[in-house]
């Protein structure tokens, strides 16, 4: 056969295909997986955090990530009896959505010891779940844009903020609490949606935002100049030198609740607690402080003098608005269609 | 003035019109393409157009991040067999296609397109049940099942409609040489329908590359294709290194669809 300019170009894509397509791993029974969530998170947890306990439990890992939905859809998928991996990370407001269709272990100090030691509030419904990465939600405004700053979350209903908020979606669970929240403070409780959705629509037009690091492009950019926001945001702005600052609202700051399960019936259920005790560990509290100013629920966990700065002390979480994801998961179905229609 | 004449002088807004419409039409077509790829080569440090400054650094820290990488590597692979495998299942169902006469062809035709009639996130919860069904849940192979399936229809309607440009008088005249069907498919039909071949399987790897929904619901443990990774990076990163990779992808798709040219011909495919 000649070698025409055509054949080579053939023999090429064929050779790149097969390079590309490889062996697929069909099999990974004997590598530890856990979930993650994405971007920095999974990379930084990836290189940082699991090689630590991989090399504890002498077993490779990997990481499957993605987001609460998806993760619900394929546990609901697999049934309680067959679980995809030992142990999961979820936003708590997932969590509330299988926490009473026995898929969970109890957790307690005696299977996972670092327990004994975390705050109070971040043992969950039935100790089925324990928060492991405390996100406060704190309001940021633009230093150079805004002469007076808000104080709390009622101010974000002063006139000097008209047209210059940022929000979320109502799909992201900091907008369901502050709905919930504001149902509370300008209505009956927090069931009052009608109210809620009402005084939310005096804010608009406002920029609906499905996640924190959305809205910090819009901050930067100063296309907004308040916003409610993960403080890792807050950090992250500032090291990039946009005129940032925040306040803890005096209302009480809003947490994401970032809780660890066990899923009582897999084959490694015992690695999960050992997993869950690894999170939940002194170290790795302080480290994720440290790297992404998350809170750290384990009492014990001393916060170097560089951090005391921002709100991420236990007594001061503690103090954080919290709510029951089971009665909220009620409201959430008329809460989403009302915000829907509404604004 | 002739009749010509003013049939020309009235024809020429007309034709203006539609030119400032088509034009219209590859400006809406191409700038988001335009801006994505501009928006890859900013030397600040938000996705932002026209891009600030010049660089090449969000192609690096593409490179360097490993997800991203392994995303891509995963996306590559799928749609490589993807493409593979539907280009072979759909070529075998034009062939029967053919074979079928009257109202069943009809039922047939829209048996094979079905995939694309069903809204995408029911397939996927549908797929979802069903592999954990079979024990293929979470796994690289019900991924690969579900690309295939979502995929199917675009090589399929490529190939078939390829195969009708094939007349009926070739495999009987080749029949009536000797030649026995193999040789006649693949001495004949082959050659012929190459160009649609080809294409149904650049437009199965390039549908195959961009799932979501079907990816999302699927994807194996530990595994990420690269517009889940995507995703996953906005949602957390909101940095011009997603444009970076958006533009990569754009490339890839250009590269193959330089590779039918350079293989079949493009203008054949059409």
């Amino acid at each position: 056969m000649t070698l025409s300019r055509r054949n080579f170009l053939k023999t090429s894509v064929g050779a790149a295909t097969l390079g590309a397509v490889g062996l697929p791993a069909f099999a990974q029974s004997d590598t530890f997986i856990v979930n993650m969530f994405g971007g920095r998170w999974e990379h930084d947890w990836r290189q940082h955090v699991m090689p630590k306990f991989a090399e504890q439990i002498g077993r490779d890992f990997d990481l499957d990530i993605g987001l609460g939905m998806a993760w619900i859809s394929s546990f609901r998928a697999a049934g309680p009896e067959n679980p995809p991996f030992p142990a999961v990370m979820l936003n708590e407001k997932y969590t509330a959505m299988i926490r009473n269709d026995d898929y969970f272990a109890v957790l307690t100090p005696e299977n996972v010891p670092n327990m004994a030691d975390v705050i109070e509030p971040a043992i969950l419904k039935g100790n089925t779940a324990v928060t492991g990465m405390l996100a406060p939600l704190v309001i940021a405004y633009r230093t150079d844009l805004v002469s007076e700053p808000p104080k709390g979350w009622a101010d974000l209903w002063d006139d000097r903020f008209k047209g210059q908020l940022g929000l979320y979606k109502i799909t992201n669970s900091a907008a369901t609490m502050m709905a919930m929240w504001a149902g509370e403070h300008f209505g009956s409780g927090r069931d009052d949606v009608e109210t809620a959705v009402a005084k939310f629509k005096e804010l608009s037009p406002f920029p609906q935002i499905g996640y924190s690091a959305q809205l910090t492009p819009l901050l930067t950019q100063g296309q907004i100049s308040v916003a409610p926001i993960d403080l890792g945001e807050v950090k992250t702005m500032q090291e990039q030198g946009v005129p940032i600052d925040y306040v803890v609202p005096e209302e009480g700051m809003l947490v994401f609740d970032h809780s660890f399960s066990v899923f009582k019936n897999h084959p490694d259920k015992q690695l999960g607690f050992d997993y869950i005790n690894f999170v939940l560990s002194p170290e790795i509290q302080l480290w994720m402080a440290e790297n992404w100013l998350i809170a750290p629920t384990n009492k014990t966990v001393e916060l170097p003098k560089e951090l005391q700065k921002w709100p991420l002390q236990p007594e001061v979480v503690s103090q954080a608005i919290r709510f029951d994801w089971d009665e909220t998961l009620a409201i959430m179905p008329g809460l989403n269609d009302l915000w829907e229609r509404t604004i | 003035m002739s009749d010509a004449t003013s049939a020309f002088s009235h024809q020429r807004p007309v034709n203006i019109a539609f030119g400032i419409l088509i034009i219209l039409l590859y400006v809406f077509l191409m700038a988001p393409l335009v801006m994505i790829v501009g928006a890859s080569f900013t030397g600040g440090l938000l996705i932002d157009f026209p891009p600030q400054g010049l660089s090449l650094k969000w192609y690096f820290e593409f490179f360097e991040r490993q997800d991203l990488v392994d995303g891509l590597l995963m996306s590559l692979r799928i749609g490589a067999i993807t493409a593979v495998v539907t280009m072979t299942v759909a070529m075998m169902a034009a062939l029967a296609g053919q074979a079928i006469s009257g109202r069943l062809s009809g039922w047939f035709q829209l048996g094979m397109t079905l995939p694309l009639l069903v809204p995408e996130l029911l397939t996927a919860v549908g797929l979802l049940f069903f592999l954990y069904k079979i024990e293929l849940g979470k796994t690289v192979v019900g991924l690969q099942m579900g690309h295939i399936l979502m995929s199917f229809p675009y090589a399929y309607v490529s190939i078939a409609a390829a195969m009708r440009q094939v007349p009926a008088s070739l495999e009987e005249a080749s029949a009536s040489l000797g030649a026995t069907g193999w040789q006649t498919f693949r001495l004949v039909i082959l050659p012929l329908v190459m160009p649609g071949l080809a294409m149904g399987g650049i437009f199965a790897f390039i549908n195959s590359f961009d799932l979501y929904t079907i990816s999302l619901l699927l994807k194996p443990l530990g595994g990420n294709t690269l517009p889940l990774a995507l995703f996953d990076f906005l949602t957390y990163e909101f940095k011009p290194t997603a444009a970076a990779a958006a533009t990569l992808s754009i490339l890839l798709s250009i590269l193959g669809v330089a590779i039918v040219q350079k293989l079949v011909g493009l203008q054949r495919a059409f």
